[in-house]
């Protein structure tokens, strides 16, 4: 029982995750793997070979070639630039939906978990939200809005709401319950004293778990998004678009798809491997299980 | 049992309300005039006259939504503005292959996943149960439309096992039909096995904790008995809520799928229509699909008493 | 009290444990949770395995069972059940062996039976692992297993689910399901705790009625003296792994040749009222036919009613101890709330320091917040874990204008009051035990300098002996500040020993109230008289090794 004692301050969950505290080695090659696409992208523009959106008519659809690594794609552009620049805008959606979401989520969770008559109405808002298929709905904004990277975001953040305002509510409820928070009443805490000092570090811990999952599943939306025609505008490469306009070109030159899949694969694939060590680590009731 | 049944429906008719409110909503409340979005940037002032006309869009909002739900009411899902027939219709006709894929992922995905969980958690952390979780995470971290592009490169193109795209209905013989079905039904299983067989080990691990484990285990019951007698029943209602809510991700999948194999379902259909912005055809299909989903987990919803005796009142 | 006092020298040994040693042997050190265990049980005979919390009871009794958890294994040493050595049998083997050999039945009632199967198939599921009857022979039995343990209305319950059953029928059905192949030996692990005192006494007699019947050996463990008192042969008392002493109970009880036996024994409370103290008449608390009405509304479906307190009046006066005793359900943990106003008492007034708190608002209650304060039963959860004990000390302080100087001040000297070190200020709560978390709850609670503080069930998590330390530092608190105390508990003894005016409530209801002498001594009503009945050990005086009518100036019970 007392080898893995509970986070003692709000902090402790963040620091024990970045020591990573016997984690297996899976989780460790996720990180390397994330930091290596992450830096890769953020570095493109110089690392890059070529322009990813210089044409070349001369070598369109060509395989690995000098100064082409990965060939070049239907316009002659070098796949390779493409790819490391179409990460950048990829990774931005995902980290501005998981961050907006995470937010907007805390705070309605919480008004949700706290305030019985908003409760019902709250919750059957979500339900709602919930009930619509989140691809249509993102699909239907994005049209309706037009394809700018704002439009993206919200398209994607919209949907991913309704879950964690479920999360954050069912953890107040929880909390609520225990006889601290009961203590704190007595000892003449105000309300928004106990949701702020009491219960909102409570969240932190599956909030971290929730927006590494959104993470992953909001740069997989937006690849969905892309590849269904309703993305972010051409002009800028994500990895979603990249491959939405491989899709033509499927049978001659699938790598169109393939490397930037593989990319973006690899990249959820980490974020999703870290997400499930960040929750191995922070629930407690496998803790528990294991002392 | 009858009562808990009425209560369970009573309660979805505000969330099917609420959908209808947002569906209505989405096209009213977004930037510009709805009927400039519709006809696009090249329109008439008369044609974008006829389009507020046929919409009602010169309406106050509250009439258009009473007008509109009642439409609904009386079966009308209204006219598309680019095929000028009927939605409802239009809906009938591409119906069934989406259909026909979904049930066909559910079972293949259902079989897959729930032996694949319970394996994983009672051999937890054996090599079986890393494969497993490695499955599905790697199903959650692969975009469909890319599984599908690898499953028709390999299993299409090097292979020729199936043909590359295209449908046939079951109505032209099984096996014709599985032909064709079997490689979109196989990608859409991935994502689902991911996520049931996810879920599946959570619980049976969660439940195999419990005390009457160890008391069926005290009893001298073989781990067969344990497991699927003592422990998978109890971990039913979560595996069952899971295979509802996933089904979200199913419609989201046989959307992607359907472009990736080109199959004329429902899925295509919506998705031409908002790139068209025929917005009928929008409005009806997103109703459509949320009422879907409700239905789904309302039925889940009421099955939950067959497994856990608990939930019956 | 009339021990037990067989012989089973003659009888032949059921089973016999021969330096049982059990490590963990994944971690660091390997450290040993038993010790060389030398445990003899014959046939007809009931041996107690006595100890506080991580004395290494329970492993004993899953180590017999072959059902150790996986990071716990069995070193050395040896099991025989008849002569036979079970740790070399294999799974399969001991599968065989288990409820039809050994059966066991465990503390949780609530938890122990599979939700999702009826009771009946549970108990008939026995017969199909370890026989070939047929199905109608199987459910025959069961009936008539059922009809032994005296269970009513036996066809009806052998259809229902454990949800439908009360916490001591569904332990009914699990000494059943144990008994119900004749095994050789039963072992009982804490099978009472979680039940009330009148159910225990029940369950209590019907295995000793079966074990007379049947000639069953029976493993009982607990932590509870008066249970070994009651039904005890043979006693072994268990520390850190380690048989400390053994021998006959009366043996044990009357002449205990260690320290620690003797120590455990001193612990137990006794169920003697201790004199009251003098009467005030400074009026802290009144509490007037306060009400509190659960359910009746619902929009869709009507929610069953519950009166969970009915009319409910009592007065305390500053520096006194007033009890609230009754079994789960009496509504004693209700009156409580509703006192602290954590739920809204349906009608009723509440008068502390003469004005009526049963009707304020939030706002409205706040300055009234600082004179009531409590101390919950689960000493894990009443701090909050991510805070330092400094921080959560002075928090009520904080929210009443003390500055943080000050308040920090007080904390450290109230941590020295109740018996920690100051250092602990800057420490977590996980760093400290049970008992030491629930001093410091009761720190955080006197910081406010409360008339009245409520204690719900604050001593219950509890081992004995912490248990009497922090009696003991709730009477000097009360002395030196006058605070008033509310008690809540289910434990008469603690009662006794704590209170000097005692309520007895049962289903909502007050019974019997009166100052504890009375209502302990010579109760009046008859559930009174039946809980005083039920609690076990009632005829011993555990602190002076002797019976209760054998004290210098025994009155009559």
């Amino acid at each position: 029982m007392a080898q893995t004692p509970p986070p003692a301050s709000a902090m402790q969950p963040v620091l024990r995750l970045i020591r990573m505290p016997n984690a297996g080695l899976a989780p460790k090659i996720a990180a390397v793997v994330l930091l290596v696409i992450v830096l890769a992208t953020i570095l493109a523009p110089w690392i890059a070979p070529h322009d990813p959106l210089a044409m070349d008519p001369l070598n369109r659809l060509k395989g690995p070639m000098p100064g082409h690594p990965l060939g070049t794609d239907n316009y002659g552009r070098d796949i390779l630039s493409r790819v490391l620049i179409g990460g950048r805008l990829s990774l931005m959606i995902g980290i501005a939906t998981a961050i907006v979401s995470v937010l907007l989520g805390l705070i309605i969770g919480m008004i949700a978990g706290f305030f019985r008559t908003a409760d019902a109405i709250i919750m059957r808002m979500m339900d709602a939200l919930m009930a619509i298929p989140s691809i249509l709905l993102a699909i239907a904004l994005v049209a309706l809005n037009g394809p700018s990277v704002g439009s993206v975001i919200a398209a994607i953040t919209i949907p991913e709401i309704p879950r964690v305002v479920r999360l954050v509510r069912a953890v107040v409820l929880t909390a609520r319950e225990e006889p601290y928070v009961e203590a704190a009443i007595a000892l003449g805490s105000s309300m928004p004293k106990i949701l702020i000092q009491h219960l909102v570090p409570n969240t932190l811990a599956p909030l971290i778990v929730q927006g590494t999952y959104i993470l992953a599943s909001a740069i997989l939306t937006e690849a969905i998004l892309s590849f269904l025609g309703a993305g972010v505008s051409t002009e800028t490469p994500t990895w979603g678009n990249i491959m939405a306009e491989g899709r033509m070109f499927f049978r001659i030159k699938p790598e169109l798809i393939l490397y930037p899949g593989l990319m973006l694969s690899l990249c959820i694939l980490s974020i999703n491997l870290l997400g499930d060590t960040a929750r191995d680590m922070l629930d407690p009731r496998l803790k528990k299980r294991a002392g | 049992m009858l009562g808990y049944i009425l209560r369970r429906i009573l309660a979805v008719i505000p969330v099917m309300l609420l959908v209808a409110v947002f569906v209505f909503l989405l096209l009213r409340l977004t930037p510009g005039d709805p009927a400039a979005i519709i006809a696009g940037d090249m329109a008439t002032p008369a044609q974008l006259e006829r389009i507020r006309e046929a919409m009602g869009l010169n309406q106050p909002l509250h009439i258009q939504f009473i007008t509109w739900i009642g439409q609904l009411l009386r079966g009308d899902l209204g006219t598309s503005l680019i095929s000028n027939t009927p939605v409802s219709s239009m809906i009938a006709s591409r119906m069934g292959p989406t259909l026909a894929i979904a049930l066909l992922t559910i079972i293949m995905s259902v079989l897959l996943a729930v032996p694949m969980g319970v394996l994983a958690a009672w051999k937890h952390r054996s090599a079986a149960d890393y494969a497993v979780m490695a499955f599905s995470v790697l199903g959650f971290s692969i975009p469909v439309f890319v599984i599908g592009y690898i499953f028709i490169l390999i299993f299409s193109l090097k292979l020729g096992w199936f043909p590359v795209q295209g449908y046939t209905p079951i109505s032209a013989g099984l096996l014709p039909f599985l032909k064709n079905a079997f490689l979109p039904a196989l990608t859409l299983t991935t994502i689902y096995v991911a996520l049931i067989a996810r879920m599946t080990r959570a619980n049976m691990l969660e439940v195999l904790g419990e005390d009457y484990i160890r008391t069926a285990r005290a009893k001298g019951a073989p781990e067969r008995t344990v497991l699927f007698r003592h422990a998978l029943k109890n971990a039913a209602v979560p595996i069952l809520t899971v295979i509802g809510t996933g089904f979200a991700l199913l419609i989201g999948g046989v959307v992607v799928t359907e472009t990736v194999f080109n199959i004329p379902g429902i899925g295509r259909l919506t998705v031409d229509a908002i790139l068209a912005r025929d917005y009928p055809v929008i409005q009806a299909m997103i109703l459509l699909t949320s009422f879907l989903y409700v239905l789904v987990n309302l039925l889940i919803d009421i099955s939950y008493s067959l497994f856990d005796p608990r939930i019956r009142y | 009290m009339q021990f037990k006092s067989r012989n089973f020298d003659d009888a032949a040994i059921a089973i016999e444990t021969d330096n049982l040693t059990v490590a963990l042997p994944d971690t660091a050190g390997q450290p040993q949770v038993l010790k060389g265990i030398d445990v003899t049980i014959r046939q007809g005979e009931t041996v107690c395995l006595v100890g506080e919390s991580g004395s290494g009871k329970s492993v004993t009794s899953l180590a017999i069972m072959g059902l150790l958890p996986d990071a716990l294994k069995v070193t050395d040493g040896k099991i025989n059940l008849q002569g036979e050595n079970l740790l070399p049998l294999s799974q399969a083997q001991m599968r065989e062996l288990r409820a039809a050999r050994v059966a066991m039945i465990f503390q949780e009632p609530m938890t122990a039976l599979n939700p999702v199967l009826r009771v009946g198939d549970q108990i008939t599921e026995v017969m199909e692992l370890h026989t070939k009857l047929p199905p109608s022979e199987r459910r025959k039995r069961a009936i008539a297993i059922m009809e032994q343990v005296h269970l009513p209305d036996v066809e009806r319950i052998f259809r229902s689910y454990p949800h439908q059953l009360s916490g001591g029928q569904r332990q009914r059905i699990m000494i059943a399901m144990a008994l119900v192949l004749e095994p050789v030996l039963l072992i009982a692990d804490e099978p009472t705790t979680a039940l009330d005192v009148t159910t225990q006494k029940q369950i209590l007699s019907l295995i000793g009625e079966l074990q007379a019947n049947h000639g069953t050996a029976v493993l009982f463990i607990t932590h509870d003296m008066g249970v070994v008192a009651e039904i005890a042969d043979t006693v072994y008392v268990m520390k850190h792994g380690e048989i400390v002493e053994s021998g006959p109970v009366e043996q044990i009880l009357r002449h205990p040749q260690k320290d620690y036996t003797r120590a455990l024994l001193a612990s137990v409370p006794s169920l003697s009222p201790r004199p009251a103290r003098p009467d005030v008449s400074d009026i802290v608390l009144q509490v007037d036919r306060l009400n509190k009405i659960y359910g009746g509304g619902g929009i869709l479906k009507k929610l069953p009613r519950a009166h969970a307190a009915k009319d409910v009046s009592f007065t305390l006066t500053r520096g006194r101890t007033l009890g609230i005793v009754g079994e789960s359900g009496s509504g004693k943990s209700t009156v409580a709330r509703c006192i602290m106003r954590l739920i809204d008492p349906t009608s009723g007034q509440i008068r502390l320091d003469g004005s009526d708190i049963a009707s304020l608002s939030r706002n409205q209650l706040r300055p009234h917040r600082k004179k009531l304060q409590v101390v919950f039963q689960d000493p894990m959860r009443s701090l909050n874990p991510r805070w330092t004990i400094a921080r959560s000390l002075t928090e009520g302080p904080l929210n009443y204008g003390t500055s943080k100087s000050e308040a920090m001040a007080e904390a450290a000297r109230l941590l020295n009051v109740v018996g920690l070190p100051e250092d602990a200020l800057h420490r977590y709560p996980h760093m400290f035990s049970g008992g030491q978390r629930q001093r410091i709850a009761i720190a955080r609670a006197v910081m406010m300098r409360p008339d009245v503080l409520v204690a719900d069930e604050a001593v219950s998590a509890l081992d004995v002996s912490v248990q009497a330390q922090v009696l003991d530092l709730l009477d000097q608190l009360q002395q030196e500040l006058g605070i008033a105390i509310v008690f809540i508990t289910h434990d008469l003894r603690v009662a006794a020993q704590i209170c000097d005016d005692v309520i007895v409530m049962q289903r909502g209801a007050v019974v019997e109230h009166g100052p504890a002498g009375d209502v302990l001594g010579s109760p009046v009503h008859p559930y009174t008289r039946a809980l005083i009945d039920a609690a076990p050990g009632r005829d011993w005086d555990f602190q002076n090794f002797r019976k209760m009518s054998e004290a210098p100036n025994a009155r009559p019970a």
